[in-house]
């Protein structure tokens, strides 16, 4: 198909989509809508992913992430009740909420926090608003969710991803995440929408999210719909929060690695946020490295200032910006140095219009750079420079009917730098530009309580890739819901990604992962994601979900091991493939909470020829969080994992390898012979299972006008000896983390 | 409270039951595979090649294997430039501590082989078992000094001095060495030393360390003027300047590795950094049907005057050999 044929083609089905919403809107004229914001009354945060619900009409909307709601379709002229409620909130009730026709009516709701001895996790009208979401493999986790995530060395939002179903690490000693099968550089982690490449510090043993500065996320975990692109497995989409818009306030938090600040306050017109966290000392990170020293600092930083747009009512323009920044200098000029920074700084201009129409502005420059300084040590050096800058446009238009239609405009710039040489001393130098020109349409299908479709496509027009050009990623997701108690739910869609990581999966820690664009000689990397599941509240406290997945992956890059001189190639390709079965089942009724998930899954890649078990495989997994609300301000949790163990490359023998001991005597046979090992066909073996008990108490203390968080934990409760690798040339054992019992502080005035 | 007791008491006190290290063995089965190494030396008409099997220790440490596990009595055949065919023969060396099997070490060699630039060579290697392990290589093309380095140490007005060399193809690797010699009296016996000279010095921790130039794929060295007029100064600490005859000429060695030698080096030293943890090891081999190496390598050499007026500014005398 020509490509000035595909153009006509996608103006075509753009203009049939407007023509019928049109339609549709047109019939609407009597009905009146609903629309607004909720926040938390004492700060004025938007609250994301709280219910408003209509008592009269049995029916309501969820708010997005920016706490907005809207509910189409009100028969007009009338009074109404709305029941508003959100996790960790009082639920209110607000009467004689009167409706105009043909006309909306904005309405912002304050709800205040439960007090935290009687706080629970109040979530009523949930199963009635939200019955046609088509959500499968999403997971969203709200501001007051967040302050409850485990503790541990260091509060970690990605760490608290792998208790999920489908979400898996390596070992504890990283922070990096493997969703259903796909490898860390499939995983789209976006920060206020910008991309985040190399959100590690320490090795990648924390993430550089903070989660003091976090409102809220959205995880998705396959299935994602048109919305989002670039790459094939999940999509992390984090919001920050926006500041006290009433007082100003101070928090102070601190454990055994780091000390961290958060200021935020009233501004004319909007509000301020500004974080910041840097650690202080290396001696809990010995723990993680089979006691070996880290000689690293870190630190990162973010702010956001956002203000009522001046010129347009019902706007709000926000700035923001984060950096992080690793050091690891070891003050020896024979030794090798590391740093490594993301910096990101954006706007974003979102505008609720007097139509039921949401639009946001995007405009960010995201960059990492990440440099191993050999200095005078034999260590090979290496650098990869990232810059990425990106404007994107979004509508979405909500109808009477409840349907949405969004549509999207994305325009992308990524420049790269990677220098590198390999193990066989093949240099790789690669400087590169390139561009992205992307749309996206997709139409939600609402306007039947039991059924929901997302039909939608991005259209790549102009693309980083000659084969990423002109192409389709169709998607679609639907819930079905047949009883109020029981919904199936499913997902297809297509996904592309044109920039990967030159990395080697026998790293195990690696300093960073360098990101370039997929080299022209490349297909870009294609996924096909199948999902399908089944949702069941059997009772108003018990929750159950099963999920299925396969994932087919084609054109998946890999790095070239014969690579042997610098004109070889860096990448070579290969075909992914995974699938499994994933259950979790929630209890919550106060004062506890329980929530256990398992997964049953497999993954394979193919490259040059050979299949083998990627190294996140593993069979089960099993997770058992139980919380309980002691009162008094205490809250106490226990954390269990399970897992198989994962793929290792076994030991086969061992030969005299020669090595030259002096160059400047090579002619008097200057040579040693040493042992080296023989290794088996490539994850082969199998590592012991793993398991993991975590015990973790909090108490909240007032102490005159403030608020003290006291956090206890204990990692590896019974000092499981957890494998991590064994050394190739001794086979000598080393372990994960042992028993270690931890604390953190935290003071807000 | 006493419920939940019930229940968890009983399953805390199971997980503490597995918290003791479970067994684990990361070896596989067995894998029989043969390792043929020859490095060619082109300044030497004398050859060597080692021929080893694998083995497996008891335990997971190499080191506890006692038994050496050379191959003996296998044909290995070299051939330069197709038309020309040696048969290599096999020795031992009784010296026991060159083996760390303390055993004789078993070898094949050939004398009067002699490889220069530019050839193609192809080993094979044919076990008792019939087995062969084919390995082919060629000579680095030829590598030339540059006529526009610097033609003195140091040079007037140069802090650095720049030495490079000019080769026919690219990925070579090279070794460079600029060493100079001097004769030191003392009670009227002279005796000959050879210092080499570092590229630069390094201040650590209170000390000054000489850093030499390293292998690379850079067709050049430098030589930092502070570090050549250090070097000279030092051979006479602690005894009489006058005492010391120094020979003007310096001499540059390079040592130039062929295209698998260079492979199989880098692979060899690593070069990772101590943090990042490899599952496997970097390893190399350009032989066919098992392991190890066929490589070559060549020397080159020019000698570089040594500025006079230095040498007399330190107080040495010049000689010129």
């Amino acid at each position: 198909m020509s490509n000035k044929t595909t153009a006509s083609h996608l103006l075509f089905i753009l203009f049939a989509v407007l023509l019928f919403f049109n339609a549709s809107f047109t019939k609407a004229q009597t009905n009146g809508s609903l629309r607004g914001f909720v926040k938390d009354s004492t700060n004025g945060e938007a609250l994301a992913f709280g219910n408003v619900y209509i008592e009269e009409l049995n029916t309501g909307a969820s708010t997005n992430e920016r706490g907005y709601f809207f509910i189409g379709g009100i028969p007009g002229g009338l009074n109404y009740t709305l029941v508003v409620s959100y996790v960790g909130y009082q639920q209110k009730t607000i009467k004689n909420v009167f409706v105009e026709k043909n006309k909306i009516t904005h309405l912002d709701i304050m709800l205040a926090p439960s007090s935290f001895e009687l706080q629970t996790i109040e979530k009523v009208g949930e199963k009635v608003i939200e019955t046609n979401a088509t959500d499968i493999g999403l997971q969203r986790i709200a501001i007051k969710e967040l302050e409850t995530l485990p503790k541990g060395v260091e509060t970690d939002i990605f760490r608290s991803l792998q208790y999920m179903p489908g979400v898996r690490s390596t070992g504890d000693v990283s922070a990096r995440y493997y969703v259903r099968g796909g490898s860390s550089n499939q995983n789209l982690v976006l920060l206020n929408g910008a991309t985040v490449y190399n959100p590690f510090h320490a090795l990648g043993l924390f993430s550089v999210i903070d989660p003091e500065m976090i409102n809220n996320i959205e995880f998705y975990k396959g299935g994602f719909t048109a919305e989002y692109g670039g790459r094939l497995s999940s999509v992390l989409d984090i919001n920050t929060k926006d500041g006290n818009k009433f007082n100003f306030g101070a928090k102070f938090s601190s454990s055994y690695l780091t000390g961290k600040a958060l200021i935020e306050g009233p501004i004319p017109g909007g509000s301020f946020l500004a974080t910041g966290r840097v650690s202080y000392s290396n001696t809990v990170l010995k723990k993680f490295l089979n006691n070996q020293n880290l000689p690293i600092d870190f630190y990162d930083g973010s702010f956001k200032v956002n203000i009522d747009n001046p010129l347009i009512p019902n706007g709000k323009i926000e700035l923001f910006g984060f950096v992080s920044k690793d050091n690891l200098d070891n003050n020896d000029p024979f030794s090798e140095d590391f740093t490594w920074d993301n910096n990101i700084f954006g706007m974003q201009w979102v505008q609720v219009y007097d139509s039921p129409l949401y639009s946001t502005v995007r405009i960010h420059h995201s960059s990492f750079s990440g440099e191993v300084i050999a200095n005078l040590s034999n260590v090979k050096p290496r650098k990869n420079d990232l810059s990425d800058f990106t404007m994107s446009l979004d509508f979405t238009y909500i109808q009477n009917s409840k349907d949405e239609l969004g549509l999207g405009l994305q325009i992308k710039t990524i420049t790269t730098n990677l220098f590198l040489e390999n193990s066989a001393g093949a240099i790789t130098n690669i400087e590169e530009f390139g561009g992205s020109i992307g749309l996206f349409a997709k139409y939600k299908f609402l306007r039947f309580e039991n059924f929901g479709i997302d039909v939608g496509s991005r259209f790549n027009l102009v693309s980083f890739t000659p084969g990423g050009e002109f192409t389709f990623e169709p998607r679609v997701s639907f819930t079905y819901r047949p009883i109020s108690w029981l919904a199936v739910k499913g997902a297809w869609g297509v996904y592309l990604q044109e920039v990967t990581t030159v990395s080697d999966e026998n790293e195990i820690i690696s300093l960073f992962e360098p990101w370039i664009i997929t080299p022209d000689y490349l297909e870009p990397q294609k996924a096909i994601h199948y999902v399908l599941g089944v949702e069941m509240d059997i009772f108003e406290s018990l929750n159950f979900e099963v999920e299925g997945y396969y994932k087919d992956i084609v054109n998946l890059t890999a790095i070239n091991e014969m690579k042997e001189v610098a004109s070889d190639p860096d990448l070579v390709t290969g075909i992914g493939e995974s699938y499994g079965w994933e259950f979790s089942l929630k209890y919550n009724k106060d004062p506890f909470s329980f929530t256990t998930s398992y997964s049953l899954s497999w993954a394979y890649k193919e490259v040059e020829q050979r299949v083998y078990y990627p190294r996140y495989d593993s069979r089960h997994t099993l997770n058992l969080l139980f919380e309980v609300n002691i009162g008094s301000g205490w809250k106490a949790s226990a954390i269990w994992n399970y897992s198989t163990g994962i793929p290792f490359t076994e030991l086969t023998g061992f030969y005299d390898k020669l090595y030259f001991t002096d160059f400047s005597n090579l002619n008097n046979n200057a040579y040693d012979y040493l042992p080296f090992s023989l290794l088996g066909d490539r994850n082969l073996g199998r590592l012991p299972d793993y398991h993991r008990l975590d015990l973790s108490v909090s108490k909240k203390l007032q102490i005159f006008f403030l608020n003290a968080y006291l956090d206890f934990s204990i990692i590896n409760v019974y000092d499981r000896k957890n494998i991590f690798y064994f050394k190739r040339d001794t086979g000598e054992r080393v372990n994960m983390l042992p028993f270690l019992p931890t604390a953190t502080i935290k003071i807000e005035l | 409270m006493k419920l939940l007791l019930k229940i968890f008491l009983p399953a805390l006190l199971f997980l503490f039951s597995l918290s003791c290290e479970e067994s684990f063995s990361p070896i596989g089965d067995f894998e029989e595979k043969y390792t043929l190494n020859c490095v060619l030396n082109g300044n030497s008409g004398f050859q060597e090649a080692t021929l080893t099997a694998t083995y497996f220790a008891d335990g997971k440490d190499p080191f506890t294997n006692q038994t050496d596990p050379v191959v003996k009595d296998a044909i290995i055949k070299i051939w330069l430039n197709p038309d020309t065919v040696v048969i290599m023969k096999d020795s031992t060396i009784s010296d026991t501590s060159l083996n760390r099997y303390n055993t004789p070490k078993y070898f094949y060699y050939i004398e009067n082989f002699k490889p220069d630039f530019d050839q193609e060579l192809r080993i094979e290697a044919q076990l008792a078992t019939g087995q062969r392990l084919i390995g082919t290589t060629s000579t680095p093309k030829q590598v030339e000094f540059n006529r526009r380095s610097d033609s003195m140490l140091p040079m007037d007005n140069k802090d650095i001095v720049e030495l490079s060399w000019i080769a026919k193809e690219a990925d070579l690797y090279y070794y460079p060495s600029l060493t100079f010699s001097y004769e030191k009296e003392i009670n009227g016996i002279r005796t000959e030393h050879i210092e080499k000279i570092p590229a630069r010095y390094i201040e650590f921790e209170g000390k000054t360390i000489p850093f030499y130039p390293r292998a690379s794929e850079s067709p050049a060295v430098i030589f930092e003027r502070s570090a050549i007029i250090k070097v000279l100064t030092d051979i006479a600490e602690g005894v009489d300047k006058s005492s010391i005859y120094l020979n003007v000429q310096a001499e540059l060695e390079v040592t130039v590795l062929d295209k698998n030698l260079k492979s199989y080096y880098q692979a060899s030293i690593d070069g990772l950094d101590q943090f990042t943890v490899r599952l496997d090891g970097s390893d190399f081999t350009n032989i066919s049907g098992g392991l190890g190496v066929f490589g070559s390598y060549l020397k080159i050499s020019r000698t570089i005057p040594i500025s006079e007026k230095l040498i007399t500014s330190l107080g040495y005398n010049a000689i010129f050999n």
